[in-house]
């Protein structure tokens, strides 16, 4: 079994992303590859370990933001300074099914403070 | 839970408020890519650690635990503790930071419980006040001391040829249908009948639940259940709950050790465990050996047999006995799990088919079994006895088979055969009757001084049962002494032979007269 392994496709695509090289070419050669060795099924999971090695390597980290109302300015600066990265591309999402509080997902990391789940462990407590 | 407490509510109350507190916590989260056979392979979770519990989000809400034993570069393969339907691929998979805990303390005492510490039976929930971990080390060497104290099993044949003592580990091996769990349920009876105060715990590996259930039945009419846990496991649940049932077991039996009591656990049975540990190594992709088990199936045995010991006095002088049991196929105990567990345990007790058609129960061979460190701990009184029982019974069955050939026999040969007939027939007992220390020294001084050679062999045993009725009715007060286990007395072995004489002059004339 001499297949690539999944890290070591990411620290590839993430070096080139590094060095500058475009971006669509990066995907095109990455999807041709991909495809060729019948893995696409793992693209996700490598763009999680491309996302977690970009951390690593230049302190950028790409977060989505979950909550219930749009968030104001400040509070997204108040994120943005708890989370351990220099710089914090923010993808924000409104879910009112989280009813209030917000949801950070930041690669394989989570910081889960909304209603919803404080109400989940409630109920796994009483149960 | 309809006699729910207030107290108990509040108290949940209160850590379900000490959950929340730390809620919004970093989590770790990964991604379950692929689930099957009780094995589900994760994407993420880059920080878990050998061991560690993992929550997988199930279908419908909740959870379901599994905890992680392949750790690569890419993916965790994880083994699920329930059940597989319930999880999805794409499902969220947390970290605990926890490896695997179990209720641990005398709560668990008297109740049914799986590998989890759940109960099985139907008296409610189980409040301990402590955890145990599931995988721990063995106590050291200086933890330790040598086994010094006996565990009676009540049984005359293992008492006085293949002894145990407190902390040791004695194999029970043979094949199928041979009495070789009927050996350990009277080893548990008779803790209560003696009132050695020793806490029994029964580990079912992949058993028959109505096996088990039988077996629950027979030790609450007993009474031993109320100083007996059963952790039980059936054919039907899941690879990683018969693989964890042995070590969670060992661990409610470490509470005991550690605090300065006995405890006695029997591992019904291990050749099964080896089975489900197979099963969960193969799935987990890891490279198969010999016999197709994992190359760590040694240690598997050899890291949970050795958490059994004898403790210290520093460390109050508690033990765990161990008895594990191994099924061979046809006799053969040099296949690999069973020549695997004797290296490992302390002796062995071998059951043999042969013997067990011959009517001969327990069927124990006494060549082949062995207690590598149980004679120190032998009970005096019977070892006062037992001395030459081993080699009697080696003589006489060399001679046996020799002298089916041979029709005229000096008389030295034949006093040897006749004497070893009627111990053979002595060591014979009916399963639930364990007997005490000065049964035992009766029957075998009696043994000894050649009180039953010219009782007919059929009759021995029912002189037997005359000799300890008299013995209990007439010389009840030397006998309670006898039972304190000390050499017995010069008075106390003549007391002895004088009634044993007397019955059977008694049975030699009844068998005249006819």
């Amino acid at each position: 079994m001499s297949v690539t392994s999944r890290k070591d496709i990411a620290r590839a695509v993430a070096a080139q992303l590094e060095r500058g090289k475009s971006t669509q070419k990066i995907a095109k050669g990455l999807a041709q590859y991909l495809i060729e060795e019948r893995r696409s099924g793992e693209l996700e999971a490598i763009m999680r370990d491309v996302q977690a090695l970009r951390h690593e390597n230049t302190d950028v980290l790409e977060a989505n933001v979950t909550s219930a109302f749009p968030l104001t300015a400040q509070t997204k600066a108040h994120i943005a300074k708890l989370l351990p990265a220099k710089k914090v591309i923010m993808y924000e999402q409104i879910d009112p099914e989280v009813l209030g509080g917000v949801r950070i997902e930041a690669g394989s990391t989570l910081i889960d403070a909304t209603i919803k789940r404080q109400l989940e462990q409630v109920k796994q407590g009483v149960n | 839970m309809s006699d729910l407490s207030i107290k108990d509510l509040s108290a949940d109350i209160r850590s379900a408020i000490a959950e929340l507190k730390n809620a919004p916590g970093v989590e770790n989260v990964g991604i379950v890519t692929r689930i099957g056979d009780g094995v589900a392979w994760i994407y993420g979770l880059r920080d878990a650690g050998f061991n560690e519990m993992i929550e997988i989000e199930a279908i419908g809400g909740g959870s379901v635990t599994a905890f992680a034993l392949n750790l690569t570069e890419d993916e965790i393969g994880a083994v699920l503790l329930g059940e597989d339907q319930l999880v999805q691929a794409g499902a969220k998979a947390r970290l605990t930071g926890k490896v695997l805990e179990v209720p641990v303390g005398p709560e668990l005492v008297g109740r049914v419980v799986d590998p989890l510490g759940r109960p099985l039976d139907d008296k409610g929930a189980i409040k301990t006040r402590q955890m145990g971990l599931v995988e721990r080390g063995a106590p050291g060497v200086l933890d330790r001391k040598s086994v010094h104290e006996p565990m009676m099993t009540g049984l005359l044949a293992v008492d006085s040829m293949v002894p145990i003592g407190r902390g040791q580990r004695e194999l029970i091996i043979g094949d199928r249908q041979t009495g070789k769990t009927a050996i350990a349920i009277d080893t548990m009876i008779n803790q209560f009948r003696q009132k050695s105060g020793v806490i029994n715990i029964y580990v079912a590996v992949g058993q028959k639940f109505s096996k088990v259930s039988r077996i629950i039945e027979r030790l609450k009419r007993e009474g031993v259940m109320d100083q007996t846990i059963v952790v039980a496991t059936s054919a039907s649940d899941p690879a990683s709950m018969q693989y964890l049932a042995p070590y969670s077991a060992t661990a409610m039996g470490e509470y005991f050790r550690d605090n300065g009591e006995h405890a006695l656990i029997i591992y019904d049975d291990l050749t099964k465990h080896a089975a489900a540990y197979r099963q969960m190594s193969l799935l987990l992709r890891r490279p198969p050996g010999r016999e197709a088990y994992p190359g760590d199936v040694f240690y598997l045995h050899s890291r949970l047999l050795e958490r059994s010991a004898k403790m210290s006095d520093d460390k109050g002088a508690g033990s765990l006995t161990a008895l594990p049991i191994i099924e061979t196929q046809a006799g053969d105990i040099s296949a690999y799990i069973p020549t695997n567990v004797i290296s490992i345990t302390d002796g062995q007790i071998f059951m043999e088919t042969n013997l067990f058609y011959q009517g001969i129960r327990p069927a124990i061979s006494v060549g082949l079994s062995v207690s590598r460190v149980g004679g120190s701990a032998q009970t005096k009184a019977v070892k006062s006895v037992a001395g030459n029982l081993r080699l009697s019974l080696a003589q006489f069955r060399e001679l046996a088979s020799f002298a089916q050939f041979s029709t005229d026999l000096d008389p030295e040969t034949k006093h040897r055969i006749e004497r070893g007939q009627r111990l053979t027939e002595l060591l014979k007992q009916p399963q639930y009757s364990p007997l005490g220390v000065w049964e035992q020294t009766a029957i075998l001084h009696a043994a000894n001084e050649g009180a039953f050679d010219h009782v007919p062999v059929e009759k021995v045993k029912s002189m037997q049962e005359a000799l300890l009725k008299e013995l209990w009715s007439a010389h009840k007060k030397d006998m309670t002494e006898l039972n304190k286990g000390d050499k017995p007395t010069e008075a106390a072995q003549k007391t002895i032979l004088k009634v044993a004489e007397k019955l059977a002059h008694e049975y030699e004339l009844a068998e005249s007269s006819k």
